[in-house]
């Protein structure tokens, strides 16, 4: 008989912080409490519930405390670049440059979640226009009118192209703020014409014709110009090298830790703790090295609880394929209070977690992953990549997170949902999941415990 | 002569015909909810009545989707596998700054070209397009010229996306409540023509000019930056003595519904935003309020 972990509230993990510290806990520089986040303006986390772990603590702390570090870095002198939309590539470049520091305002999204509005960003895009009709990316636009998140970039990039049209809209408008952007073009993703030379992308599911990496490649050396002239300093292919192979560093650990947790017989990381692991892929949460840090300390908890054979919930948890980032956090702890648990993952950046190629050109290998960005493609494409991890990581059963006024949203989650019946006989649910879930929570957790439900019945003889 | 079904102002009409089929630019009407394509949350209503209009079209032979806009390129994925209608997605590139994205577009009309040959276009010689394109460009030269006739009435530019079919009587219905439209510069008006060619070009690289024409020169909501399409607007207010704007958007429509403030501070004219959801007499009732109340302010 394993043992069951448990998660715990924000009160309960001042208790267990303590108790941390007493048994001689070594924190890095952002260390401290939780509830002091809360006690800040991120109420959210009051009503979450936490993994109660050393490297859980660790991994919220250096979350939280992001935009301390970007301030830290500008006071220091380094460059502040803002790279929006391709989630992974431009953002390993920027951070091959010593004096620039690179993250992502789409980010920004999360903020009326973390802050439960308090903040009124989406009040403030709804004052210029940008309502509830679009993506809670609109919250980005907030962020900049008020400053208040994070320092105002010295350099913004934005791809655009096969990108939806939520966040191509609202990147102009912010331009139209005056904020300067260079633009960078990601086409939508095609296979070869005949006699035309094929490429397959890192992931391995999506292939590209030839000149379509050439030409993302000759968009990346824009946004490598405007890197060196805002950093003063030549970015030199030894440099993007060096860059690549440390992005890959974090891939491997990323990749490892993903693929030991959604294996397990027993769930031994939550839900919430792995969304927040996969996004440091994206930009490093403006902290390489610490990055890497937290996750070698999240893939020790991990092994630790396997070797002892505890987890969380219970070991016949029905395994739940995840698509979309949810905008309400609380979200991945209601499906395992109801009985799931996650066994793979697909938040719109897989091509931030495949590892990078290291044996081409290293604009050549930016080309390729850029092109790899599951939307670039069509929704069938997409649907096969969900449909390989599925098998890899043995789900049985899919949630597509419905995100609220999305372009991609309005058809996609159709296609993926028949595709995936239909090739993998996999039972899908779509949930809509609006930045504050407490109004529709029971709504949506009638609909997982009926999937929770319906797996059971299938699993029967 | 075969038909190829498109809606999207960048697709040249010229190119098509020049490969010996007939291109056929769709203005749908919208659909009810038992069409193929039903009302989805959060589905533009135009990519929808476009993707119906393929699925129920059983003479054409081929239909041109584009990348302009997020739904459009998604709403071809309902469509692939249900109709017998082939189907082509054309790149268009949103950044337009550089001469790599010209290229793409000429790249990405070559690749029409091949996939209009293989439903049994035939290739052109660069005289036949030449002679293809001159005879458009005249065609559209003798269209009827909005700016000679002054028959009174408030001066309103129409700006927005593409009209559904049953949205012609929008025209009328400003004439009849004391306005005029002096310019449409919506997805299907004028502001979607291409530029005139230019003889010296066409005989030196006819595809190079018609990317020039289409591509470089047409003002576009989705072009980033959209600066162009700002410059166009502002001009043509000013030129036109425009008194008000009727921005008419599709419900769904992100990347008009965003620049709704910035047509207001950028035209300095009044400006109704105009949302529509459909082309039904419900929608035509609501939309008939709202104009006739904007022109009541303006007289």
């Amino acid at each position: 008989m394993t043992q069951k972990l448990r998660q715990i509230t924000l009160d309960e993990w001042d208790g267990r912080y303590e108790a941390l510290k007493s048994a001689g806990l070594a924190e890095p520089f952002y260390g401290g409490k939780l509830s002091r986040h809360a006690e800040d303006g991120d109420y959210r986390l009051r009503k979450l519930m936490f993994d109660d772990s050393a490297a859980a603590l660790r991994l919220w702390n250096f979350l939280l405390t992001e935009e301390e570090r970007l301030t830290q870095a500008r006071s220091e002198g380094k460059k502040i670049v803002g790279v929006m939309k391709d989630l992974g590539t431009t953002a390993v470049m920027a951070n091959a440059l010593d004096n620039v520091v690179a993250f992502y305002p789409d980010g920004a999204w999360w903020i009326p979640c973390v802050m439960e509005n308090s903040d009124r960003l989406l009040a403030v895009a709804d004052s210029l226009g940008v309502d509830e009709s679009f993506c809670p990316v609109r919250a980005m636009l907030g962020a900049f009118v008020t400053g208040n998140h994070f320092p105002i970039p010295d350099l913004l990039t934005c791809s655009v192209g096969a990108t939806c049209d939520d966040f191509s809209a609202i990147a102009q408008r912010l331009e139209g703020l005056g904020h300067t952007i260079v633009w960078w073009e990601i086409p939508h993703r095609r296979g070869p014409e005949q006699g035309e030379q094929c490429v397959t992308l890192p992931g391995g599911t999506f292939v590209a014709a030839q000149s379509q990496v050439d030409f993302v490649r000759a968009q990346l050396v824009l946004v490598q110009r405007a890197l060196e002239e805002v950093s003063g300093v030549q970015l030199d292919d030894a440099a993007l090298s060096s860059a690549i192979a440390r992005a890959n560093d974090i891939r491997r650990l990323l990749s490892e830790l993903r693929r030991t947790v959604f294996t397990a017989s027993r769930c031994p990381m939550p839900a919430l703790e792995m969304l927040i692991a996969e996004m440091l892929a994206i930009h490093y949460c403006s902290d390489r090295e610490e990055t890497a840090a937290v996750l070698e300390e999240l893939g020790a908890e991990v092994q630790a609880r396997i070797a002892a054979g505890v987890g969380f919930g219970s070991p016949d948890a029905v395994k739940v394929f995840w698509v979309n980032p949810v905008a309400d956090l609380r979200v991945m702890n209601l499906l395992e209070q109801y009985g799931a648990r996650i066994c793979g993952t697909e938040y719109m950046f897989t091509h931030a977690l495949d590892l990078l190629r290291e044996d081409v050109e290293p604009l050549e290998a930016l080309a390729l992953a850029a092109l790899a960005d599951p939307m670039a493609g069509s929704a069938v494409d997409r649907a096969a990549r969900i449909a390989a991890d599925a098998r890899t990581f043995g789900a049985e059963a899919v949630i597509i997170s419905r995100i609220p006024g999305a372009s991609h949203c309005a058809v996609e989650g159709r296609i993926i949902a028949e595709h995936l019946r239909k090739t993998c006989g996999l039972a899908v649910l779509e949930i809509e999941i609006p930045p504050l879930t407490d109004a529709i929570r029971p709504a949506i957790a009638t609909r997982i415990e009926a999937l929770v439900e319906t797996i059971h019945q299938r699993r029967q003889p | 002569m075969s038909q190829i079904l498109y809606t999207c102002p960048f697709v040249p009409a010229e190119w098509i015909a020049a490969h010996g089929l007939r291109p056929a630019r769709i203005m749908p009407q919208s659909t009810g909810m038992h069409a193929a394509v039903a009302p989805i949350e959060g589905l533009c209503p135009f990519a929808r009545a476009f993707a119906n209009h393929v699925l129920g079209d059983s003479t054409s032979c081929g239909a041109i989707f584009t990348t302009a806009c997020d739904q459009m390129r998604r709403v071809r994925d309902l469509v692939v596998d249900g109709t017998c209608v082939e189907t082509f997605l054309l790149n268009l590139p949103k950044t337009w700054r550089n001469a790599a994205c010209t290229q793409l577009y000429i790249d990405e009309l070559g690749r029409m070209g091949r996939w209009l040959y293989t439903l049994g276009g035939c290739v052109p010689s660069a005289d036949a397009l030449a002679a293809t394109m001159l005879d458009f460009d005249g065609r559209r030269q003798a269209m009827p010229d909005r700016r000679v006739a002054d028959s009174g009435g408030v001066r309103l530019a129409l700006v927005g996306g593409p009209l559904l079919a049953g949205e012609s009587g929008l025209f009328d219905l400003v004439v009849r409540n004391g306005g005029r439209i002096v310019f449409d510069a919506t997805e299907t008006g004028e502001r979607t023509l291409p530029d005139r060619f230019d003889p010296a070009l066409l005989r030196q690289d006819p595809v190079g000019e018609l990317a020039r024409a289409y591509f470089d020169s047409i003002p576009a909501v989705w072009k980033r930056p959209n600066t162009g399409l700002f410059d166009w607007l502002t001009r043509e207010c000013t030129e036109r003595r425009v008194q008000g704007v009727i921005c008419r958007r599709l419900v769904w429509c992100d990347l008009w519904h965003a620049e709704v403030h910035r047509l207001r501070d950028a035209l300095h004219v009044p400006l109704l935003d105009l949302d529509v959801s459909d082309d039904s007499p419900a929608a035509g009732e609501r939309t008939a309020g709202r104009v006739q109340a904007f022109l009541e302010t303006l007289q």
